[in-house]
């Protein structure tokens, strides 16, 4: 190769391709719950001819710009704007689990703090979930999908 | 016919040898004040909506059987669990890379070279002749086996490569698919501009079917 032609065309302006990727890595909140959400209200929005961006912009009081950054997953949501996306979109875009606290896990909890190697560790994590196992949201959102679909 | 408009500004150093030449990985900057080929395709495939609104509003190729190994029932399915990988795998390319770059890439691990792969289904290795149409995927058959996007560059020679452009790869072949169609008009736009700039001389520019 021609070192010298190649170099001519070489940029001083660099790529801000590692910043970014690394800001990814350190929110993983990101991809983990806002992502999600976005992707979420995308189909949603998808769904419903009537009802656009700059719509839920409006009905949110926001700017455009904003919503588009929410879609993108790209933002930090707080509870209240969930709440209030829950509420203009007529779906809730946080699904909390029953507690299912049930008898034979109090019992097994009883019986363990009772029982006398463990008497004394008050700090122990206690050795099994109270909660039981629920559908996640995003399964909720497809069944969700299916029916308006079917419509 | 292509609606790729070239203005090719420069190229983008992604890594490069810190001794100074000029070898390692660099992308194209089409158009100034834009970003490179690189980190325009992470902002891309980072966009959840951008992503999810791709495969919904190409619902078609989605029922090609290319797609099976998703064992999904519907388009709504397929589109959120496509979106999903889409996100899953460009962390995974692009931390594969920041590992290059920190590690280096010319340990005996990590070989720039060895990260791509000829483009032209029939060929297994690259040719002497430099300027050869290449791709990247994320070889991972334990978590990723089946790869859906995919990097486009020209290898210019050993452990030096120029990204042209990227695609969400929807079709087996290229020609199959408009964006997939237009990343192979921006490899042979590219190649045309580095040989014009005279950096390195190549009489055949070959443009024949092309697999994933």
């Amino acid at each position: 190769m021609k070192n010298e032609n190649f170099r001519k065309l070489i940029s001083n302006t660099p790529s801000k391709w590692e910043e970014k990727v690394n800001e990814k890595i350190e929110k993983p909140w990101l991809s983990e719950y806002s992502a999600k959400i976005a992707r979420n209200i995308s189909a949603i929005l998808n769904t419903r001819d009537e009802f656009n961006q700059t719509d839920l912009a409006v009905l949110l009081g926001v700017e455009r710009q904003y919503i588009s950054r929410v879609l993108q997953g790209k933002e930090n949501l707080s509870l209240q704007t969930i709440w209030k996306l829950s509420r203009k979109l007529e779906f809730e875009l946080l699904d909390f689990p029953t507690y299912n606290f049930n008898v034979n896990e109090k019992l097994k909890y009883k019986e363990f703090r009772q029982s006398k190697e463990n008497k004394n560790l008050e700090a122990m994590v206690i050795p099994f979930s109270p909660f039981k196992e629920q559908p996640d949201s995003t399964k909720v959102i497809y069944s969700y999908l299916k029916l308006k679909y079917a419509d | 016919m292509s609606t790729f408009k070239l203005t090719i500004m420069e190229l983008v150093p992604i890594f490069v040898d810190d001794e100074g030449s000029v070898e390692g990985l660099f992308a194209v900057r089409y158009r100034e004040g834009e970003p490179d080929e690189f980190e325009r395709l992470f902002e891309q495939w980072d966009d959840s909506n951008f992503v999810l609104s791709y495969f919904l509003f190409n619902e078609e190729f989605l029922k090609d059987s290319y797609f099976d190994y998703y064992e999904t029932f519907g388009h709504f399915d397929k589109a959120f669990n496509l979106s999903e990988k889409v996100e899953f795998e460009a962390t995974q390319i692009y931390s594969l890379f920041i590992q290059y770059r920190l590690d280096g890439y010319k340990t005996s691990s990590g070989f720039l070279q060895t990260l791509f792969k000829p483009l032209e289904k029939e060929k297994k290795q690259f040719d002497e002749d430099s300027l050869q149409e290449s791709k990247f995927k994320i070889e991972d058959k334990i978590n990723n086996p089946q790869p859906i996007l995919r990097l486009y560059g020209l290898r210019i020679e050993d452990n030096t490569f120029v990204i042209t452009g990227g695609a969400i790869k929807l079709t087996h072949w290229m020609e199959h698919h408009h964006d997939t169609l237009e990343e192979l008009n921006k490899l042979q736009k590219v190649k045309e501009w580095l040989l014009e700039n005279d950096v390195t001389s190549q009489d055949d520019i070959k443009y024949s079917y092309y697999e994933k």
